[in-house]
């Protein structure tokens, strides 16, 4: 088994991320309705639901792509409801896609260049912070090469490279562990771990498997039908009848 | 491209350099001792300024759809405020092209942000019909206002001899001295901007508008500098395009098959390429010169423009890196 | 006549003339918005179509000596496989993305169409006769063209046509589905690519048509094409991109405008408010009064 995210304190540590009674409504359709949960600096949170419960519409309205129709998200104290995407960038709100999303055309140095040249605060050098990105991730080997040359994992430690690069204080990453094999996986969560104990970083982590989640986060949020069902510590949320009814009542729903 | 690579040892760049500076002052030599030579007469040395001209405009053209990614499909708007500017001000107040040229800049600098203000927030299609729209409104417009523009007739320099002041000769030779630094200027500031944080930023936003917010690139301000930049540059090489041939007129600025013109030469060169609008634009002008002559033949007009179109269509359909992009990919050994 | 009431009858004069022309724009852009709505094309060569479809109509009435009108399920059917051939050629590379790359081989066929064009019926312009062009109708006070009638109603009924294939046919929910979700029609059985074909010639199709309407009472020259296009974009983006109904109102509401701006204001400047409000729905609304998220 893993090692589990560093355990803080959780009541000390500031807010990073306050969602409040957030919804969202496409025409008639309902894909959030009421969303709320905070999640506090240094944890590690996994977000977890099935297809369709309104994940991606979640994410889409925290990192500032898509506004809510109701409701309010802060980030350290400060509401950025209505910031735009690249202004939360800034400052250090970072995230991946859950279809890995490169600049084609660009060197992977490049690709962390660009993140890093916005997002630095006055008076780093950009040029350390993209070696120190490439070296930390391992990719100097592949730092001139493009991204259709890589991997599926290189790709995504790439992009994980170029979310975190210059300031990062929230990182929220999309499926990542899909499509990798279980070593491959295994490997991208200890970085990120490691992301989370040598830089601080808050990192929460959305998939649809719970497998995944229980050895690498210290708590989860489960979302199902545009609503959360469960708040709490993963041996807390896997024994949650209402969460196991949830599951099981997908699966059913799915084999008709 | 330039791009300070950390694992490229300094002597192999240093070396890659210098043959890329030899490569590049062979054509430059070449168009400057071009009068000199014994065969050449004022046909050839009009038709190389022609090819300056719209590798000038092509290259413009590069900036914004080549590196930035934006489907302008009416740079003719920014062509005929260059060309119309500097000529109304010589005409009507005497002023000369060498400050027309800026109070032309200045518009199309001006007329970009307005535009890109408003449609550069939505995506890639609507953007292109907004372009075309432009054009077109500037069609009418310019015909509308006679006094100013000439109207249909179009607006012909007012032409006192050989003048430096004027910016105006007799023969097509100053000109071509003229082009070939607005060339290497406008091939410097393409080599700047690929090498540059705007170049990057522009490139990214091109690949993943999403993806370029991520990594807290501001996407509308990039796209409107790359606008405004592109449109500057077009409007300084409509200046030397309205000395050169001393007249405008409305379907001649902001026609679409100008438009057009000034895609050919980074579509076929190669598009977000330094080089592409060069090779494209000299190739351009080459295959319509002798498409003309057989045109004139045969007594079939508008026979450039059939070639042109199927150029377009065999670039994007056959070779959509174009010339340059083509041998790019051999070099990287794909 | 005094001044206020010479006013109104001028007004109502130009929104009555300017419903009628605006009809024909109506079935002029409903071909390129229904390419945009199923595939995501902008065919920029849709106006040469319209312009061969007008030529159609030339050929016709001066070669053959046949009503214009009579030959339209020809000049449907020719333009529909002009069409397919440009589809099969060209678009089918581009299918479900706007690119740059896609207009620009739009623009490329829309080149050599009209050149063609050139070659084959020369740069002037020329016209073709119905048993209605240059025949008057007085209603009330409004003088009004029987040709133009005649073209309206035809409009209105291939846009009908076209409306109900589309809702109430099992052809037509085949198309849609491709329209909203490609991969999920895919999945339930439906083969996109012949949907595609089809659909495009319909769209081809259509614009023969118009262009064979409109050519009886109006001239056309082989740069007709490029000259339409400005109002087809206009009408398809003001009804909405890949909306039927709401690209023939717009077609409607840009001949109203053009025609009260050519009679109130100038003739020379009619076509200056459409660009104008095209502007102003590129920027606000881009989707048009009926169109749905695009992209």
């Amino acid at each position: 088994m893993m090692q589990a995210a560093s355990t803080m304190p959780a009541q000390a540590a500031a807010v990073a991320l306050d969602v409040k009674n957030v919804a969202r409504h496409f025409g008639g359709l309902v894909a959030l309705r009421d969303v709320s949960f905070t999640v506090r600096e240094g944890e590690v949170m996994g977000l977890i639901g099935p297809n369709g419960a309104g994940k991606s519409t979640l994410f889409e309205i925290i990192s500032g792509n898509m506004p809510p129709t109701k409701g309010s998200v802060s980030y350290f104290g400060e509401d950025c409801t209505n910031a735009p995407a690249y202004m939360r960038r800034r400052s250090g709100m970072c995230r991946t896609f859950q279809k890995v999303r490169l600049f084609e055309s660009m060197t992977v140095e490049q690709n962390i260049r660009v993140a890093a040249s916005q997002c630095l605060p006055e008076g780093r050098n950009a040029h350390d912070e993209v070696a120190s990105i490439l070296s930390q991730f391992r990719l100097e080997a592949q730092a001139q090469r493009r991204p259709s040359e890589l991997t599926l994992a290189d790709r995504k430690r790439v992009e994980i490279g170029r979310a975190i690069a210059g300031h990062c204080r929230l990182l929220m990453l999309d499926e990542s562990m899909s499509g990798l094999t279980h070593d491959e996986a295994n490997h991208l969560i200890t970085e990120i771990l490691a992301l989370n104990r040598t830089r601080g970083i808050t990192v929460i982590v959305v998939e649809h498997v719970l497998s995944v989640l229980a050895a690498m986060v210290n708590r989860l949020v489960v979302l199902h039908n545009a609503t959360v069902i469960a708040d709490g510590t993963p041996t807390q949320v896997a024994n949650d009848p209402v969460v196991i009814e949830a599951y099981l009542g997908t699966k059913q729903k799915a084999l008709k | 491209m330039n791009t300070s690579a950390p694992s490229m040892t300094a002597s192999q760049d240093n070396g890659g350099q210098t043959r890329a500076l030899l490569f590049a002052l062979l054509p430059v030599a070449a168009v400057a001792i071009l009068p000199l030579l014994p065969f050449v007469n004022d046909y050839i040395i009009a038709a190389t300024v022609r090819a300056l001209i719209f590798i000038s405009l092509g290259q413009a053209w590069n900036v914004v759809a080549g590196i930035g990614g934006l489907l302008s499909l009416g740079h003719g708007v920014f062509l005929g405020l260059g060309c119309y500017t500097t000529g109304i001000l010589f005409n009507h107040y005497g002023i000369p092209p060498w400050i027309g040229v800026w109070a032309g800049a200045g518009m199309a600098a001006i007329f970009a942000l307005v535009m890109g203000s408003m449609t550069l927030r939505m995506r890639g299609v609507f953007f292109a019909l907004a372009t075309v729209a432009m054009s077109l409104a500037m069609v009418q417009l310019t015909r509308h206002f006679v006094d100013l523009t000439g109207g249909s007739d179009g607006l012909a320099l007012k032409f006192n001899g050989n003048s430096w002041w004027a910016m105006q000769a007799r023969t097509p030779m100053p000109f071509l001295y003229g082009g070939l630094v607005l060339v290497i200027v406008f091939y410097a500031i393409t080599r700047w901007i690929l090498g540059s944080k705007l170049g990057l930023e522009m490139q990214a936003v091109r690949d993943d508008e999403t993806a370029a917010a991520a990594a807290g690139v501001s996407v509308f301000r990039t796209k409107l500098t790359g606008l405004m930049l592109s449109a500057v540059m077009t409007a300084v090489a409509g200046t030397l395009y309205m000395q050169f041939y001393m007249a405008i007129d409305p379907d001649a600025a902001f026609g679409l098959s100008q438009a057009i013109q000034l895609q050919l030469p980074a579509l076929l060169g190669g598009l977000g390429t330094a080089w592409g609008p060069i090779v494209g634009g000299a190739l351009m002008i080459f295959l319509s010169e002798v498409t003309n002559l057989g045109a004139t033949k045969l007594e079939i007009n508008g026979l450039d423009i059939l070639v042109y179109g199927i150029m377009l269509l065999f670039v994007v359909l056959r070779a959509p890196k174009g010339i340059v992009g083509f041998f790019m990919d051999r070099r990287r050994g794909r | 006549m005094g001044g206020i009431e010479g006013f109104i009858f001028l007004a109502l004069q130009a929104i009555v003339s300017g419903i009628l022309v605006g009809g024909v724009y109506g079935i002029l852009s409903v071909g390129l918005s229904l390419a945009f709505g199923v595939m995501r094309i902008v065919n920029f060569a849709h106006g040469e179509l319209v312009m061969y479809g007008m030529y159609a109509g030339v050929v016709a009435s001066k070669t053959f000596g046949i009503d214009p009108l009579l030959i339209l399920p020809v000049s449907f059917l020719i333009m529909a496989l002009i069409g397919i051939a440009q589809y099969q050629i060209v678009f089918r590379h581009f299918v479900g993305h706007a690119t740059l790359q896609q207009l620009l081989a739009a623009i490329g066929c829309a080149l050599v169409l009209q050149m063609i064009a050139q070659i084959v019926f020369g740069a002037d312009a020329r016209t073709a006769t119905s048993i209605f062009s240059g025949q008057y109708t007085l209603l009330g006070p409004l003088f009004l063209s029987q040709a133009q009638i005649v073209a309206f109603i035809i409009a209105v009924a291939a846009t009908v046509a076209v409306t109900v294939l589309l809702r109430s046919t099992a052809w037509g929910k085949a198309v849609r589905a491709v329209a909203d979700d490609l991969e999920a029609a895919e999945i339930v059985g439906i083969n996109s690519r012949t949907i595609n074909i089809m659909a495009f010639g319909l769209s081809a199709g259509l614009a023969g048509l118009a262009g064979t309407v409109l050519v009886t009472y109006f001239p056309t020259s082989p740069s007709s094409g490029f000259a339409l296009m400005p109002i087809i974009i206009i009408a398809t983006t003001i009804g909405g991109l890949g909306s039927i109904g709401g690209t023939f109102l717009g077609g409607i509401a840009c001949g109203v405008i053009q025609q009260l701006t050519a009679i109130l204001w100038n003739s020379a400047l009619q076509d200056v408010p459409l660009y104008i409000l095209l502007m102003l729905f590129i920027a606000y609304r881009p989707t048009g009064f009926f169109g749905k998220r695009s992209e």
